[in-house]
């Protein structure tokens, strides 16, 4: 009996148990048991705001949870705090890890580990070169020791991360949300490493909003859905779908609202437009109420044509007309002046105010219709942000709080409130649930297709072609610069036709 | 990168960056001594040895709290108070032999450090703002103690003197306690475990969280370190003077920082550095003697220095800048 209970302790690295959390106003995790069995990788999936997080924080001693126990190797975990997790072995790996620039490899990963020689503690540098050479072999990495920090790229950070994790001689490692700016090539190395890391007999939790990721490298997955866990399965035993559901507590059919049908009116009209190769004679309308797709890969020209319709980006020939209006923007002042609206691609840098409150940011590019002689209406602007807020269902504490402290899709929903509140006609949106979890993902698309109802037009650029088929009234598929071919009605929904013609098919 | 490397061509950018500021010290002491030849008389090197050995020892220990990405504005504040100090406790004849008040200065020198590292790591204050308004206090302090007038210790402790104009084997003692002290620190911030760790502070905070350094302790230690360098640099200062003067120097703040920062333009890779700032302390220390020597007001001197930093850095950040 007892022989079996060590036993049992044993295979799970880490057991946190009844664990509670709550922040002003927010129960962030509730009742949570998680349980890591060692040696495995372990996912764990959930909406912005589910409790990942937060979770991963008090496992970090970040956080302290209000209530619970953390088993560590069988041993319950007191006062635990980051030093404690240091020592017991569990490390970090962050989606962009932060280090010192002008340092050296070498010197980074072993900064607080440093070996010494003597009593005067210098450091022996050969021993640094020998072990980190001895742990990138291990993994297969190829950087200097010597090479500065400064010269190094994300996935080359992330393994500068991981080395470090290594020397520390870790037990489990947490992966963030690491593929999030990885490109495909390197995501594959990297799940290489991952699987490496496993055959040493590392375990590892794998935190991802892409869900395909999970299905490829992780033995198991865990699922959370406001503040408490909903499954702990292994991928081989469920479908996409079915973890989709878990996640979202929602029907695959009910992720796209119902497509509109009906268009006559033209709002905007492009021309012969040219600009350079990424840009070859492009000629379109786009129809009041109407959802326009424009497929294609990364460098097709889909985000070239938004940003000069926008008046980002200049062109070299070509005309664009506004309700039968030549307008030809010059720059994107004209454009929103003029009602033609760019949502970017880049939030973080180009559509939200991060410092400033949510209220700030909606009301930011139609600041001059909340004035009167120059001062600003404050009651109006409140009573306009408090009705966006409501309306896309902003998870925010208050229209006060700081832009920056709302989840990722929630400064998406903030992004579109402000575009809501000018009185926009045409709306290009560039891949508007990038880095946005699948929750927030349906609110975005019904507010979308609300924009269309009221009469507007979008254009809707995104690399997730399920997205464009389940969105889009109309597709236009490009392949470098060029339009290739127009799809309507049931066509649209052919997820499989759009990426054949996307990547060169027919 | 290798390419950039395996280019045998002469590289004005690389080499006016890394040595530039070794060129203009030259260039400007050939070019002094040209109009003034008592420039390289031995008085005036004495004299000039003299300033920029305390300003040097000043700077390097504001270097500490730099190299944690902390500022320290307290420069010319801490030589004051502490000399003020200093003075007060000889004067009085609290202490009465010169290794005793070595040591009190010391002492007053740590805790001028710990009270900038409590503020900055526990308080949490911007160290800007916490150093700068610091600095202000001690000042007041100081001109309180000595109603805003010089005050001296002369007939009280006059071999004190010899930390000021005593020479070793023809060295003027406060160079020789300069390279002292570029041995140790040299050895602590490049040999040493503890170097490594300190540096690792400088990037954001989390950088060396998740190093799992222990960023308050190693901030303090920073402080600390320019506290006793302020000490040193105080005494160095109360033995030349055999007292302490609120008009000992206004200069020195800037001077210090912007040490560090031209010194960080000087060799390797652009970090806080040792012997970047001793020379920047240097050129600083060598044009302002030189404008002097070549018959310019004393008055103009803030003018200088001023005008010469923002050079400097300038040159050094359009350098870098044309670079990328």
């Amino acid at each position: 009996m007892v022989a079996t209970k060590i036993k049992d302790i044993e295979k799970n690295l880490l057991e946190m148990k009844n664990i509670n959390k709550k922040f002003p106003g927010v129960k962030a995790l509730e009742n949570i048991d998680f349980i890591v069995k060692k040696g495995d990788v372990h996912g764990v999936v959930g909406e912005n705001g589910a409790g990942k997080s937060t979770l991963i924080k008090i496992l970090h001693g970040i956080y302290i949870a209000d209530s619970g126990e953390i088993f560590f190797n069988g041993h319950l975990i007191k006062n635990h705090t980051t030093s404690s997790a240091h020592d017991l072995g569990i490390e970090c790996i962050h989606q962009i890890p932060r280090f010192v620039d002008y340092l050296s490899v070498g010197e980074t990963m072993f900064a607080g580990v440093e070996p010494t020689r003597g009593i005067l503690k210098i450091v022996d540098w050969n021993e640094v070169q020998k072990r980190t050479n001895e742990i990138f072999n291990s993994l297969d990495i190829d950087i200097d020791h010597t090479e500065l920090i400064r010269n190094l790229n994300v996935p080359q950070r992330q393994m500068i991360a991981i080395g470090r994790a290594m020397i520390r001689d870790a037990k489990m490692i947490v992966f963030d949300e690491p593929t999030a700016s990885l490109s495909e090539h390197e995501v594959n190395k990297l799940f290489e490493t991952i699987k490496k890391l496993k055959k040493q007999g590392v375990t590892i939790i794998y935190i991802s909003h892409r869900l395909e990721e999970i299905f490829e490298i992780c033995d198991r997955v865990t699922v959370f859905r406001n503040g408490k866990k909903v499954s702990t399965s292994k991928p081989s035993d469920i479908s996409m779908d079915e973890l989709v559901k878990l996640m979202t507590g929602l029907e695959k059919g009910k992720r796209y609202p119902e497509k509109l049908k009906k268009h006559e009116k033209v709002i905007l009209s492009v021309k012969n437009l040219n600009k350079g190769q990424k840009v070859k004679n492009i000629s379109f309308d786009l129809h009041s109420g109407e959802i326009l797709g424009l497929a294609g890969l990364v460098g097709a020209g889909r985000t070239e044509i938004a940003r000069i319709i926008f008046g980002a980006d200049k062109r070299d020939s070509g005309e664009v007309l506004l309700s039968d209006k030549a307008v030809n923007f010059s720059s994107p002042y004209e454009a929103i002046k003029n009602g033609v609206v760019l949502v970017p691609e880049n939030r973080g840098t180009e559509g939200i105010v991060k410092k400033l409150d949510v209220k700030d940011n909606i009301v930011l590019p139609s600041i001059e219709s909340f004035c009167s002689a120059n001062m600003i209406k404050a009651k109006e602007i409140k009573k306009v942000s408090t009705q966006m807020v409501q309306k896309l269902n902003i998870k925010t504490p208050s229209i006060h709080q700081r832009v920056e402290n709302l989840s990722g899709g929630n400064q998406q929903k903030v992004v579109l409130a402000k575009w809501l509140v000018s009185e926009g006609k045409v709306f290009l949106l560039d891949e508007p649930t990038m880095g946005v979890d699948v929750g927030a993902k349906v609110e975005i698309f019904k507010l979308v297709n609300q924009l269309a109802k009221e009469g507007r037009g979008v254009i809707l650029i995104s690399t997730a072609l399920e997205e464009i088929a389940g969105m889009c009234d109309r597709i236009l598929i490009m392949r470098s610069g060029e339009i290739v071919q127009e799809l309507l009605g049931q066509q649209t929904e052919d997820v499989e036709k759009i990426l054949t013609i996307v990547k060169g098919g027919k | 990168m290798a390419n950039r490397n395996n280019s045998s061509s002469f590289d004005f950018i690389n080499y006016l960056q890394k040595y530039g500021t070794l060129t203009a010290i030259i260039v400007m002491a050939v070019f002094f001594t040209l109009i003034n030849p008592k420039f390289i008389s031995i008085n005036n090197i004495l004299n000039v040895s003299l300033q920029f050995s305390f300003i040097a020892i000043l700077a390097i220990g504001i270097l500490f709290p730099m190299i944690t990405g902390a500022f320290d504005l307290t420069g010319t504040e801490m030589i004051f108070f502490i000399s003020a100090m200093g003075a007060g406790l000889i004067r009085n004849e609290i202490v009465t032999t010169v290794p005793g008040a070595i040591l009190a200065m010391l002492l007053i020198g740590v805790m001028v450090g710990l009270v900038k590292a409590l503020a900055v790591t526990y308080l949490r204050l911007p160290s800007l703002l916490a150093t700068l308004a610091f600095g202000v206090s001690l000042m007041g302090i100081g001109r309180w103690y000595t109603k805003n007038r010089a005050i001296y210790i002369i007939g009280k402790m006059d071999s004190i003197a010899l930390l000021a104009e005593g020479k070793l084997l023809g060295i003027p003692v406060p160079v020789v306690i300069l390279f002292f002290l570029i041995i140790i620190l040299y050895f602590l911030l490049y040999k040493s475990s503890f170097g490594n760790r300190l540096y690792m502070m400088g990037g954001t905070e989390l950088a060396a969280e998740e190093a799992g350094l222990n960023v308050k302790l190693y901030q303090t230690i920073a402080f600390i370190i320019s506290g006793i360098m302020g000490a040193i640099s105080a005494l160095i200062v109360l033995a030349r003077i055999r007292g302490a003067n609120p008009d000992v120097g206004s200069s020195f703040t800037i001077m210090t920082i912007a040490s560090v920062f031209i010194g960080m333009t000087m060799f390797k890779r652009g970090e806080p550095n040792l012997l970047g700032t001793v020379l920047a302390v240097l050129m600083l220390s060598l044009i302002t003697n030189g404008f002097v020597m070549i018959g310019l007001s004393i008055y103009i001197q803030d003018l200088i220095i001023g005008g010469l930093i923002l050079a400097t850095v300038s040159v050094s950040v359009y350098l870098r800048r044309f670079k990328s």
